[in-house]
């Protein structure tokens, strides 16, 4: 086969690593991020299986940085800019607050531990980043990306993310005289911002009059759907890149120009399995670029900052937030997400030692306090509820004077002994009329949104063959289910789920051996189309009289 | 990235522009590719071999995942002896053609294999657009398409170990056993305990198949085997229902975003084609479209297929696809051939598959069927008040059953001498030809008949069969009512489908509804 197949033998290690991590980390109730970290440590650094870094593996990183880039999408697609408007100020005061309070505090940690002023400066700048990818990972995996913690959260990231393009500028200019000068600065800073308000314009201007129309023609087809909306994310990143800013910011607004349309839930849908891979494959490359060859010289320095990281983030930001009003609850979950680095941090101090301006022992201190920082920080984030109910009950958050009232009400409208149809074909219209007329409530399925228009019942779109569909359509508390699909592969799936979840479901059949197909699968009736319109076919025969004169 | 959004970008283009002209989107995507690199695009050529390679294994495990035996196992016979006449029809082709222009015998080899299998991919989705997928002609080519497949995999994974010595050769056999051997025991155990048993995320579970899919990959490169012989097997473990039903739920957008990107990719990979390759090209194409479909025929005749399925199965089936592809990449990668092989399939894929879809169309179908001699014994003349039925499937069936105790005198047309001679045997008039072919009426007197029930499912069918029949009442099932209001029109009666499928759900709802008040807590 062309092509260097080192890169598949890379990416196989990989996905093989991740996936005994993630099995042996389910059995410790391991969050899965740190166990592709572990992951990647074991195949990079301490096995050697795969060398990052000196060799450019180009789409092993490609697929990497695709997972930054869909996770940042699918979070932009998930929320709207009135969502995000809603905690700007909240998020602008609590990004600079904490990146002011961590640099001083880390700077001044640092020194204290011996290190010299520029070493210290490079330290703290590199505890100053929260990890947004990190963060959004773990707010997906919890369901909470739409919560108003959550959202407080991305908020801050994004800001944080502008603070490290502006630093990265700057530090790009490091070593170079003229670079460092304030008019040079200035100047780079000022890019910076007018390329952000180049591509904000381009959005708007996109979102207002190319995408609706692109969208409503491409949901014709599951797949233009997504090759074209993937098309138009990984466009917006490489402009993003082009003007200097973060691949996230491109990602996150090409994800928002497309989350006022119909489709956009759907579009999730499908792109978050690809997503799902592509942040494993990032979180283990993370893991196997770790550079830990001074990692014990200086365990007790990485320790000291880490403690810093977990402990002194989480404290300013509980101060920031509490001050604007928000419930203890949601102050010390929105907290907890900033209590570790971030991969920029990483890259942060390469750049500092290709430079000569720190020595490699630091970038190997930054990498220790990246895993340990990431991985108590994911089980904080994981298990926040249950943190804070402890915290509270000793009195350790009375400090911070912050209420006790509920911000918002939590979850969504459940559904009960409902009734889903899937496939709106004319069979499944006309029985979602028929069901709804009745008084029942109805949840209608189909993969294409157009047909779901005018309906009267709850609508989901997407295809049964994706779980989150049904979990959409809240399944196992439905009291019956109905498919009217021709095609027989996605019939037997969703007859098989409905068992599987204990839902009686009656499935349509074009034909006898697709009916066999359909009843061994679990289908509790099955309307068998063929010989149903054969056996009126006869029957209207009959009526119509035209031969019973000349045979009796 | 950009070289990433390049070929998504092109790939976009292509998808939109098949959506809109209804053309197969693997050509389109293809030329999109060319396209990118004839404009000069600043593609990273170490991230397209790459990418190509990263496509083409998804490409393939997607592939291996539709080879779900249930849904085929009637067909199995058939679909092997048309697939086995295949390679042997195109080799023989070859071989011809390999004295007129000069070419080696590894190359034939590789040529004689990279065009003896056509396109799952397209062959799935037509069929699933004409909602052909479950008639008797789309399953036979659906199980004649995955049958292809699979022997041109496998036949690639041995001939590589072949040519360096039989020592090579038995180490390949046994490897290719081993491999067989472990597909047998994930797919029958680990499989169904992980994705249907087991309580994983959707995470784990999608990291369990992808590892597997590198397991097998990794396998296969290890015992000298070409790595798409792993990714098929791996996509094999995960094809039997209810597995696959879970896996495909995982690996869509995984399929839709590497199969369209591999399309793309390959295209920018080959770039424009030569002119000098030109005349063997044309021949190739020639050979594939057409005489390969012409030399096939007779014999799949032979094989009891009636006129009209042998005739769409041919048609549809007259193209090379993404396998052959694939084909020609092992042989470039393991230098076994020149680049030139890649171009001269991809142009030879281009061409057919976006013919495919014309030349397998009803109407051109229905003409080949037309002009197809055939002979059946006709029914007695001087038939008067009898009563027509066209096809003798299921629906056929179903109105003779209600016709049987009437002692009315029928005549059964359908196109199908097996299912006919069933008929015959039980003392039913047959007469076999197309429905609405005006000889055919003729010969069974539709004129002096009580009435004509039609069972044709295809609009267009019993559009004709009213413009060519006076006098009798022609009853025909449609599914929509709007289908119903136009054979109104045209003085039709017809049966909605969706009509009776409604009440009948209604039927079911009623007393299902009705046993959960009685039966409270059940179901939950």
């Amino acid at each position: 086969m062309v092509g260097d197949i080192a890169f598949l033998e890379a990416l196989g290690i990989v996905t093989l690593a991740a996936a005994v991590a993630a099995l042996l980390g389910r059995v410790v109730r391991m969050p899965s991020i740190v166990s592709y970290v572990l992951a990647g440590l074991v195949i990079g650094p301490i096995a050697g299986w795969i060398v990052l870094g000196d060799e450019p593996h180009g789409a092993l990183e490609v697929l990497a940085e695709m997972g930054v880039v869909l996770l940042l999408f699918l979070v932009g697609l998930e929320l709207s800019v009135d969502r995000i408007r809603e905690v700007g100020k909240v998020a602008f005061a609590a990004g600079i607050g904490q990146v002011l309070f961590t640099t001083v505090g880390g700077l001044g940690i640092a020194y204290l531990l011996g290190f010299g002023w520029i070493d210290a400066l490079f330290i703290a700048t590199a505890l100053t980043f929260s990890s947004t990818v990190v963060v959004v990972k773990l707010l997906d995996q919890k369901g909470d990306l739409h919560s108003l913690y959550g959202r407080i959260a991305i908020g801050i990231f994004l800001v944080q993310d502008l603070v490290v393009i502006v630093i990265l500028t700057v530090l790009a200019g490091l070593g170079r005289a003229e670079a460092m000068s304030p008019g040079a600065i200035a100047t780079n800073i000022g890019m910076a911002f007018v390329g952000m308000t180049v591509l904000l314009v381009g959005v708007v201007l996109a979102a207002r009059f190319l995408l609706p129309g692109a969208l409503g023609w491409a949901v014709r087809s599951p797949r233009l759907l997504l090759i074209a909306s993937l098309s138009w994310c990984t466009a917006l990143v490489v402009a993003a890149e082009a003007l200097e800013l973060s691949v996230e910011i491109g990602a996150f607004l090409a994800g928002i120009a497309l989350a006022q349309h119909g489709a956009a839930h759907d579009l999730r849908r499908r792109t978050h399995p690809l997503m799902m891979f592509f942040v494993v494959v990032f979180f283990v490359t993370l893991g196997a670029q770790m550079e830990l060859s001074a990692a014990g010289d200086y365990w007790f320095e990485a320790l000291v900052l880490s403690l810093f990281v977990l402990i002194g983030n989480p404290f300013i930001f509980m101060v920031i937030i509490a001050r604007f009003g928000y419930s203890e609850r949601t102050s010390f979950s929105t907290s907890v997400t900033v209590a570790q680095i971030s991969e920029f941090s990483f890259i942060f101090a390469a750049l500092g030692v290709a430079t000569g301006l720190i020595h490699a022992d630091i970038l190997s201190i930054i990498a220790m306090v990246g895993v340990l920082t990431i991985a108590a920080s994911a089980y904080m984030i994981l298990y926040s509820e249950p943190l804070y109910k402890r915290l509270s009950r000793w009195g350790l958050l009375r400090m911070f004077r912050a209420g006790h009232h509920e911000d918002e009400a939590i979850g969504g409208s459940p559904l009960r002994d409902h009734v889903i149809v899937v496939g709106m074909n004319e069979v499944g219209r006309r029985v979602v009329e028929e069901l709804c007329a009745r008084g029942e409530t109805v949840v209608a399925i189909d993969s294409d949104a157009r047909v779901l228009r005018d309906l009267p019942s709850r609508c989901v779109a997407g295809d049964v063959e994706y779980p989150s569909t049904l979990d959409d359509a809240q399944l196992p508390s439905a009291k019956l289910a109905i498919t009217t699909f021709r095609g027989e592969a996605s019939a037997k799936l969703f007859v098989h789920r409905c068992q599987r979840a204990g839902v009686p479901v009656a499935a349509y059949a074009l034909d006898k051996p697709i009916a066999e197909q359909l009843a061994r699968a679990g289908s509790d009736r099955v309307v068998e189309s063929r010989a149903t319109s054969g056996e009126r076919l006869a029957d209207e025969l009959a009526a119509l009289r035209v031969f019973a004169e000349e045979h009796r | 990235m950009t070289t990433l959004t390049l070929a998504l970008v092109a790939a976009a283009l292509a998808l939109a522009l098949s959506a809109r002209f209804r053309v197969a989107s693997a050509p389109l995507a293809i030329g999109a590719g060319v396209a990118l690199s004839a404009l000069g695009a600043p593609i990273d050529s170490e991230m397209l071999l790459e990418g190509l390679l990263l496509a083409a294994t998804f490409l393939v495990f997607a592939v291996g995942t539709q080879l779900e035996r249930q849904a085929i196992a009637r067909y199995r016979s058939a679909a092997i002896g048309i697939a086995a006449l295949y390679l042997g029809v195109t080799a023989a082709i070859a071989m011809a053609v390999a004295r007129l222009v000069d070419l080696d015998g590894i190359t034939v080899v590789y040529l004689v294999l990279a065009l003896a299998s056509s396109s799952t991919l397209l062959v799935v989705d037509l069929l699933r657009h004409r909602r052909q997928s479950f008639d008797p002609f789309g399953r036979l080519t659906t199980g004649v398409a995955v049958t292809q497949d699979v022997v041109v995999i496998f036949a690639i994974g041995l001939f590589g170990p072949a040519l360096l010595g039989a020592t090579e050769l038995g180490l390949a056999g046994l490897t290719i056993a081993g491999l067989l051997a472990l597909t047998w025991a994930l797919s029958r155990f680990v499989a169904p305990a992980a994705l249907v048993r087991g309580t994983l995320s959707d995470e784990e579970e999608l990291l369990i198949v992808l590892a597997v899919l590198f397991l097998f990959v990794g396998l296969a490169w290890g015992g000298g085997l070409p790595i798409v012989l792993g990714a098929y097997l791996a996509g094999v473990v995960f094809s039997r229902f209810p597995v696959g039903g879970v896996v495909r739920g995982h690996i869509a957008s995984f399929s839709d975003f590497f199969t369209v990107l591999f399309f793309a990719l390959l295209g920018a990979f080959v770039g424009i084609p030569k002119p000098q390759e030109f005349w063997a090209e044309a021949i190739l194409i020639v050979t594939v479209l057409l005489l390969r479909p012409v030399l096939l025929l007779p014999i799949l005749r032979r094989m009891q297929l009636t006129v009209k399925a042998s005739m769409q199965s041919m048609t549809m089936l007259a193209q090379a696809g993404e396998v052959g592809l694939i084909v020609a990449l092992v042989a470039v990668g393991q230098e076994h051939v020149g680049e030139d092989l890649v171009s001269t399939v991809a142009v030879v894929v281009m061409v057919t598959m976006a013919l495919a879809p014309m030349l397998s169309s009803a109407r051109m179908v229905s003409w080949l069927t037309h002009a197809y001699p055939q002979r059946w014994p006709a029914p007695t003349p001087g038939r008067r008040g009898h009563v027509i039925v066209i096809g003798a499937g299921d629906g056929g069936r179903a109105v003779l059953a209600q016709l049987e105790p009437l002692a009315v005198d029928v005549i059964v047309i359908d196109d199908d001498p097996v299912a006919l001679d069933a008929l015959t045997s039980r003392g039913v008039t047959t007469l076999r030809g197309d429905g609405t072919d005006t000889s055919i009426l003729h010969q069974a007197e539709a004129e002096h008949a009580a009435a004509i029930v039609s069972t044709m499912r295809d609009l267009h069918d019993n559009e004709q069969l009213l413009a060519r029949v006076d006098g009798p009442s022609v009853l025909m099932r449609v599914f929509s009512t709007e289908d119903a209001a136009r054979m109104r029109e045209l003085g039709g009666v017809p049966v909605i489908e969706s009509e009776l499928a409604t009440s009948r759900f209604l039927e079911w709802y009623e007393g299902a509804a009705q046993h959960r008040i009685t039966t409270p807590g059940s179901g939950h």
